[in-house]
């Protein structure tokens, strides 16, 4: 019977993520959750939630505190194994292959897989060694590349012209702006496929946010985005589609312009123009 | 208004007890710091540092019970770091949730407050009786297992400590988890964790009692472990109980050195403990 509950529940979101995946145009795609339901020891926290997530394109999870964007978010790369009582149901392919199927190497998957926390979370080393530890996990590199590689994932992130003269500073020593970018191009310098970022901007000031706006917008080029926000302007202004999520379930899922101008599900249209949550 | 009065009136009268328990606390410590000060700087001098304990009636120094209290710390530290971090790394790091771990850090707080003679007494009927004499080994032993519950606890401590969004993100580029301990966990929990390990050694400085029962005492200079070796608070507790003025003295001077000690370390420990947690 419950079955049948979330079967019908999850039938028109599907559909919708059907018809926008199809007008992306794009039809590539990078990673596809079916049908995925997650669990906090007994407490069921998504109620089979399926999504396509195009390739380089910026897809944002938004809805209310506990609606379970972020627990979405963390099954992509499945952080939540570090928590022996919290378990995934459903498939989630990345390239194809199931992620959640027991045997899947964590470490090759993060690797493909990154991602950027709400608080920035620079490691207690120089700002080299926060870039570099990264990069040495997976490959030998001369001094000279890894010199290379770590100039170039600080441009990336749009922070090489603040930190160059002082690269042997403590990572700490940062601004939160900074920190946060830090750990965006610590992310980036080890080559990753899917950039997962869980609410990277609201431990931040305004200034700093719209840096690392700018950045999400120059690094989409390259990498396939996942960001959870709760700034709803944020998402309008970065994102190519939207989620909506609410107590566990997937509402809605469709291009960004038409979510926020045209939602077709009654709760979306309360939440974005701000009557709850 | 008479509330608000009554309640100025209360706080005065909490006020001044507290202030008056305070002064009692630290005139206490200060009476023994000064004590100590005045009898033992007096038994100050370069030969307390370069003679041995002397017969009674006698001139002479410390020499020998300073190297012995410095030998037997130094092998009790060494014995017990690596077990206490590795024990606390365990404790907090893998064994989460496990009913073992949690027996594990029970029994380890009921050992850190075990009082040290028992220490003492199973020391000695483990390496003292088999081997039928007393020795340094022994001595180093029993300072190493009142130390090591003091470091396993502290390295819990600091690990718990550190942030969970550390171990995330280290989590989160693909480290594997001994790397995420060795390079970024014990690095954000570096201070704290030798914090700990000084006052583990400040703590088994003052040590008398395990002492008694193992390496005893040595008249003489003597660097063989395997036999009884002088050490600064048995010297102490013996020189002090003894009618010999000079030995008294030696043993006034004894105190100091050992207080002296334990106050460095303990100010050494306050420094590294900020500079962690300021940074």
């Amino acid at each position: 019977m419950n079955d049948v509950a979330q079967s019908s529940v999850t039938l028109p979101a599907r559909s919708a993520a059907v018809s926008a995946a199809a007008k992306a145009g794009a039809g590539a795609l990078k990673m596809q959750i079916k049908d995925l339901r997650f669990y906090y020891g007994d407490s069921l926290a998504l109620k089979g939630v399926s999504l396509p997530l195009a390739e380089r394109k910026v897809t944002a999870f938004i809805g209310p505190s506990g609606c379970g964007k972020s627990t979405l978010l963390r099954v992509l790369n499945r952080m939540y194994d570090l928590y022996p009582r919290q378990r995934a149901e459903g498939e989630v392919l990345l390239d194809g292959e199931n992620i959640l199927r027991p045997g899947v190497d964590l470490n090759m998957l993060r690797a493909k897989v990154g991602m950027v926390f709400q608080k920035p979370t620079p490691f207690p080393m120089t700002i080299y060694d926060n870039i570099a530890f990264g990069i040495q996990l997976y490959e030998r590199v001369s001094r000279a590349e890894l010199n290379d590689r770590v100039e170039a994932a600080l441009t990336r992130a749009a922070l090489w012209g603040e930190v160059k003269d002082k690269l042997n500073a403590s990572g700490l020593s940062l601004s939160g702006g900074q920190q946060q970018r830090l750990c965006i191009a610590r992310t980036v310098a080890v080559k990753p496929d899917v950039l997962l970022l869980d609410e990277p901007c609201s431990a931040l000031d305004p200034i700093s946010t719209s840096k690392i706006e700018e950045l999400i917008d120059e690094l989409k080029a390259e990498y396939t985005i996942v960001i959870v926000t709760h700034n709803m302007q944020q998402a309008a202004r970065v994102s190519d589609s939207t989620a909506f999520m609410y107590l566990g379930d997937l509402i809605e899922f469709d291009d960004t312009d038409k979510i926020f101008t045209a939602p077709t599900d009654r709760r979306t249209q309360d939440y974005i123009t701000g009557r709850f949550g | 208004m008479a509330s608000y009065a009554r309640r100025r009136a209360s706080n005065t009268i909490a006020l001044s007890l507290s202030m008056v328990a305070t002064v009692i606390g630290l005139f206490f410590l200060a009476a023994i710091l000064v004590t100590l000060l005045l009898r033992g700087g007096l038994a100050i001098s370069p030969k307390i540092f370069a003679e041995n304990t002397p017969p009674p009636g006698s001139d002479g120094g410390l020499l020998n019970a300073i190297f012995g209290s410095l030998a037997m710390t130094a092998l009790a530290v060494v014995f017990a770091t690596p077990i206490g971090i590795l024990a606390g790394t365990y404790l907090t790091e893998y064994s989460r949730g496990s009913k073992l771990g949690e027996v594990a850090k029970f029994i380890n707080d009921i050992l850190l407050s075990a009082p040290s003679i028992i220490i003492g007494l199973f020391i000695y009927t483990l390496l003292v009786v088999p081997f039928g004499h007393f020795s340094a080994w022994a001595g180093a032993a029993a300072l190493g297992l009142i130390a090591l519950p003091v470091i396993n606890r502290t390295t819990q401590d600091m690990l718990g400590l550190v942030p969970n969004s550390l171990r995330e993100a280290a989590a989160a580029l693909g480290t594997p988890k001994w790397k995420t301990m060795t390079h970024v966990i014990y690095r954000a929990a570096r201070s704290g964790i030798l914090t700990g390990v000084l006052l583990a050694i400040a703590r088994v400085t003052g040590e008398t009692a395990p002492l008694l029962f193992t390496a005893l005492n040595n008249q003489f200079w003597s660097t063989d472990l395997g036999a009884p070796m002088a050490n600064l608070p048995v010297v102490i507790f013996q020189f002090a109980m003894s009618p010999y003025d000079d030995w008294q003295r030696l043993a006034w001077g004894g105190a100091l050195i050992i207080t002296v000690a334990i106050l460095a370390l303990n100010i050494v420990a306050r420094l590294l403990s900020n500079i962690g947690t300021s940074k």
